[in-house]
């Protein structure tokens, strides 16, 4: 039996009910007692026995009424909720393109942003996993005639130590190559000599015992090291490691820890162990003007970033009075930027470009949602007027297009997310060059409840709003009329309008932004290397100085690889150097020409320099233009003879002849030759003066890279070239061999990258304005069709309706262009640090993205247009 | 035989199921039946029987409605609904497996060991 129509619920009612039950009961049973002969006080005493106590009955049961009519009203409110959703699902099957359209564009707009903020998470936000990352600072000393920024020397940290009130903690950094077996096998590991609070500074706990303390440094003090997750996972994992001795070199260390596998300070760092402060280290150091040591300082609360550089430069002009002897010309000063920044280095500039960027990517699924919400709405105003006639209540009908928006939004939005993963996966993959942290990129919480939560209010206000205005259903209107151009028609086609303008002028910025990286990325690969990077393999190695302490044996280790190397099948010539291109720098300082006098603007004689051996310049393809390149006798006797190049030649001799002449540059030696300019590290690199030096006259580094061309492919010869280095000296680990090629793409690989994202993200743009300008254009002209019908029953000329049609959209796309346009140029600078080349208003980009655009657009009114032109007048009026 | 019995734990509601399949009942009915069918061998707390009733109210085993009793009386009248009698059904067959299981199980000698 069910209840037509239920009380209105209360708690006094319940209890009324319940007592009225009872008592039925207890009546009823004393008056039979009664019949049977009992007296009324007996058969009362009877009946109560048998109840039991009724106050505790009634109290139960009343609570088991009012708890039944809580569950009801919950069971009641979630069929209705099933009602609702069961509704507007069907009313989403039932359009199912324009389901799936905002679907997919809220997957655009979700999954880009899920995975640039992913990057932008891993690169900027959270590189390491220290606490206040942002209070660290790194402190640099600044040559700015030079152009120049390097480390800091150990004397000079130790000064920087004292200023307690500038920084809690401090230590530095220097790279310590150690060689040390690996399964039995001898492995090259970087790591590094620190000086200072490393552990205080960065917080970080190790996995295994501890992390050596700062005294370490002292002299005299064992030997200790941590070592890196990976390089403790390599030599077998063994839990009890810490206070066991290892060998790296000669030299036996007690490993002190084992730091967790996500620290990577500095990054591929494999070991961290005390820079001793013996009378060699301080010998070096004496100068103050060895600047190697890389120093980060953890801010004492309450400074900034600038207030502390002031702090420092004047500090650098206090030492400047103090040692006069070591702070020369050229200028110094010190410099502070925060450690992110550092870490982040040439990513950062592109992850804030593509961050802006998708934004943008979202504002455009946002605009296009919503006017395509919008059109929806007027399609379905029927619908909703007739539902509200036949009683549905305001918040009934703005209940179920509120759902609608939100199985929509829940869905692109769970589409966004598979999206984002898949494109991270993606990433991850790319390997870009110098870039380890794009590695371990992956999709976090945070990460996810932001995007997902921004674009599902995005999609919600944008969607609703409109909705629901016309939700707020002229009934009358509605159902008097069907679709034209009434007064909130006029309303809702300025909205449009706008929406078209602003989705076509944020595909401009786009457009023009991938433009310009593209254009910057074909400019980078014409620049002239000045040298045959195709068939070359590089390989660095190192000579540990206990068995290679002098010149004459690090000479005679390099001719008897020569030797072998040449032998390799396919090898046509081997050269050695340090400082060869795109294979690691060998370092800068100043020259002085004593016998040539300054040319008029020229600036200070700074130039990078190279260690030279066998036949290199051969081999690299680097053209001698002038005199000649070194032979085996310069190597072998004589005096420093050294060869410069070209941009060195423009800055100080001008017209002058430089054969013959004297350079002071490190070690003093006379010019024989001139060679072709090169890039040294980066394709993008300005012109700077190389000198080229002797290695057989002055055999002072320990570290050499070799170069071989070969007329096989690079792979073919890596495995003999390594066997070739371990045979000739089986203490050596067997260098990694690359191919040059490789090398330099790895140097521009992460604007390959950015070019790749911004192209993809300005093809999506490009995508949904046209999605936009169509879905736009065909609504005005259906819209428009009883007009049209009107125009063309009163003799208009069909060309002339698909003019107006298409003029209305080429209006509506100039207005986008030119804002685009004007956006972008104020937008410009978070683009500049990946250009190349080319100026940020760069023509061909620029006319390209307008031509593209055009085009897109005009494709986008030509179909409506031409069913504009195909409106039969008759039937337009019939319909009426 | 005692003659109160304690009711097993939840065979109060089989028993109530079993009696409104007599049809709509109200409390007072519904333990003069049970007393009556069980001969007097039984005689449940009458108090408790409410709970009971409710309880199975809110599980939508049973529904309620305010009717006039023999006496002129108002009377709370408790009847089946259609998963009150699917209830039964399963309860009761649970049942009789229960006491065929504990008849042959007491029943049986040491020899079975």
């Amino acid at each position: 039996m069910k209840r037509l129509f239920r009380l209105p619920f209360s708690r006094a009612r319940v209890q009324r009910d319940v007592d009225t039950e009872l008592a039925f009961h207890i009546l009823g049973r004393i008056e039979e007692l009664m019949a049977r002969g009992m007296s009324r006080q007996d058969a009362e005493r009877e009946a109560q026995r048998r109840f039991g106590d009724p106050a505790a009955v009634a109290h139960e049961v009343a609570r088991i009424d009012v708890e039944t009519h809580k569950r009801r009203v919950v069971t009641e409110r979630l069929s209705a909720f099933a009602r609702d959703l069961r509704y507007a699902l069907r009313g989403l099957t039932r359009r199912p393109l324009y389901a799936l359209t905002i679907v997919i564009t809220l997957a655009v707009g979700i999954g880009a942003n899920t995975t640039v903020f992913s990057v932008f998470e891993t690169v900027l936000l959270r590189p390491l996993p220290v606490r206040d990352l942002d209070q660290l600072l790194v402190v640099q000393d600044d040559f700015p005639k030079m152009n120049a920024r390097f480390g800091v020397s150990a004397l000079e940290a130790l000064d920087l130590f004292e200023r307690r009130d500038l920084f809690q903690s401090a230590t530095t950094t220097r790279s310590a190559y150690g060689t040390l077996l690996v399964s039995e096998e001898p492995t090259h590991e970087y790591g590094v000599a620190t000086l200072g609070d490393f552990a205080g500074v960065f917080g970080v706990r190790p996995l295994l015992g501890r992390f050596y303390e700062p005294a370490a440094s002292q002299f005299g003090r064992p030997p200790v090291v941590v070592l890196s997750h990976e390089l403790w996972q390599r030599l077998g994992g063994d839990s009890t490691i810490a206070g066991k001795i290892l060998k790296i070199g000669d030299q036996p260390y007690e490993v002190s820890g084992v730091m967790p596998g996500d620290f990577t300070y500095p990054s591929n760092a494999q070991f961290w162990r005390p820079l001793v402060l013996d009378s060699r280290t301080l010998n070096q150091t004496q100068s103050r003007g060895t600047v190697i040591e890389l120093f980060v300082g953890r801010m004492q609360p309450g400074l900034t970033t600038e207030r502390v550089g002031s702090e420092l430069r004047a500090l650098a002009e206090r030492w400047h009075q103090q040692y006069p002897g070591n702070y020369q010309r050229g200028g110094h000063t010190m410099v502070v930027i925060p450690l992110v920044d550092r870490l982040a280095g040439q990513l950062k500039p592109i992850v804030i470009a593509l961050l802006s960027t998708v934004g943008l990517v979202l504002l455009l699924a946002c605009a296009n949602v919503a006017s395509l919400q919008l059109m929806h709405t007027t399609g379905r105003a029927r619908e909703l007027a007739v539902r509200a006639a036949l009683g549905a209540g305001r918040a009934a009908i703005a209940r179920q297009v509120i759902l609608e928006s939100l199985i929509l939004a829940i869905a692109g939005g769970i589409a966004g997310v598979l999206l984002g993963v898949g494109s991270l996966t993606w990433l991850t993959k790319l390997n870009i060059g110098y870039f380890p942290a794009l590695k371990d990129v992956r999709l976090d919480g945070m990460v996810l409840a932001f995007t997902a939560g921004a674009t599902v209010l995005a999609a919600l206000l944008f969607g609703s709003v409109p909705v629901l205005r016309t939700a707020r259903v002229r009934v009358n209107d509605a159902l008097r009329e069907s679709v034209r151009g009434s007064s909130t028609g006029a309303v809702r086609h300025r909205f449009l309008r706008a929406s078209v303008i602003f989705q076509t002028a944020i595909a401009v910025v786009l457009l023009v932004a991938a433009g310009l990286t593209i254009r910057s990325l074909g400019r980078l690969l014409d620049v002239e290397l000045g040298f045959q990077a195709e068939n070359v393999a590089t390989f660095t190695f190192f000579l540990p100085s206990q068995r290679y302490p002098e010149g004459p044996q690090r000479i005679a280790f390099l001719n008897s690889l020569d030797e072998r190397l040449r032998t390799v099948p396919g090898v046509q010539s081997v050269g050695f150097a340090l400082g060869t291109p795109f294979s690691g720098s060998a370092g800068s300082t100043l020259y002085d020409l004593p016998g040539v006098p300054k040319l008029p603007g020229e600036s200070d004689r700074h130039a990078n320099q190279a260690f030279v051996y066998g036949d290199y310049f051969r081999t690299m393809g680097i053209p001698i233009v002038r005199g000649r390149a070194f032979t085996v006798a310069d190597y072998a006797a004589g005096g420093h003879t050294v060869i410069i190049d070209e941009t060195l030649v423009k800055r100080s001799f001008g017209d002058r002849d430089p054969i013959g002449q004297q350079i002071k540059h490190g070690p003093s030696g006379t010019i024989i030759g001139v060679a072709k300019s090169v890039k040294l590290g980066d394709l993008s690199e300005p012109a700077h003066p190389l000198v080229y030096h002797n290695y057989g006259r002055s055999p002072s580094t320990s570290a050499m890279t070799a170069a071989l061309r070969s007329s096989l492919p690079i792979d073919a010869v890596v495995k003999a070239v390594r066997t070739s280095v371990k045979e000739l000296d089986p203490s050596l680990a067997a260098p990694p061999v690359y191919a040059l090629t490789q090398r330099i793409a790895d140097s521009y690989g992460h604007r390959q990258f950015a070019t790749r994202v911004l192209t993809i993200f300005a093809a999506l743009a490009l995508g949904l304005a046209l999605l936009g300008v169509y879905a736009v254009t065909s609504y005005v002209v259906t819209s428009r069709t009883r007009e049209i019908g009107i125009r063309l029953a009163l003799g208009a000329a069909r060309a002339e309706i698909a003019r107006m049609v298409l003029r209305d959209g080429a209006i509506l796309a100039t207005a986008g262009l030119v804002i685009g346009a004007a956006v972008f140029t104020l937008t410009a600078r978070f683009f500049r640090a990946l250009l190349f080349g080319v100026g940020v208003l760069d023509p061909v980009a620029l006319g390209a993205a307008v031509v593209l655009l055009a085009c897109v657009t005009l494709l986008a009114s030509y179909l409506p247009a031409r069913r504009a032109v195909r409106v039969d007048p008759m039937l337009t009026m019939r319909t009426e | 035989m005692p003659r109160n019995v304690d009711l097993l734990r939840g065979t109060l509601d089989l028993f109530i199921l079993k009696t409104l399949t007599w049809g709509p009942m109200h409390g007072l009915a519904i333990s003069r039946w049970i007393e009556n069918a069980s001969k007097s061998q039984l005689q449940i707390e009458e108090g408790a029987l409410y709970p009971a009733l409710h309880r199975m109210e809110q599980r939508g085993w049973l529904s309620a409605q305010w009717g006039i009793s023999d006496n002129n009386r108002q009377a709370k009248f408790y009847s089946l609904t259609a998963r009150g009698r699917k209830q039964f059904a399963a309860q009761l067959a649970t049942w009789q497996r229960y006491t065929k299981v504990a008849a042959t199980l007491l029943g049986a000698t040491e020899a079975a060991v």
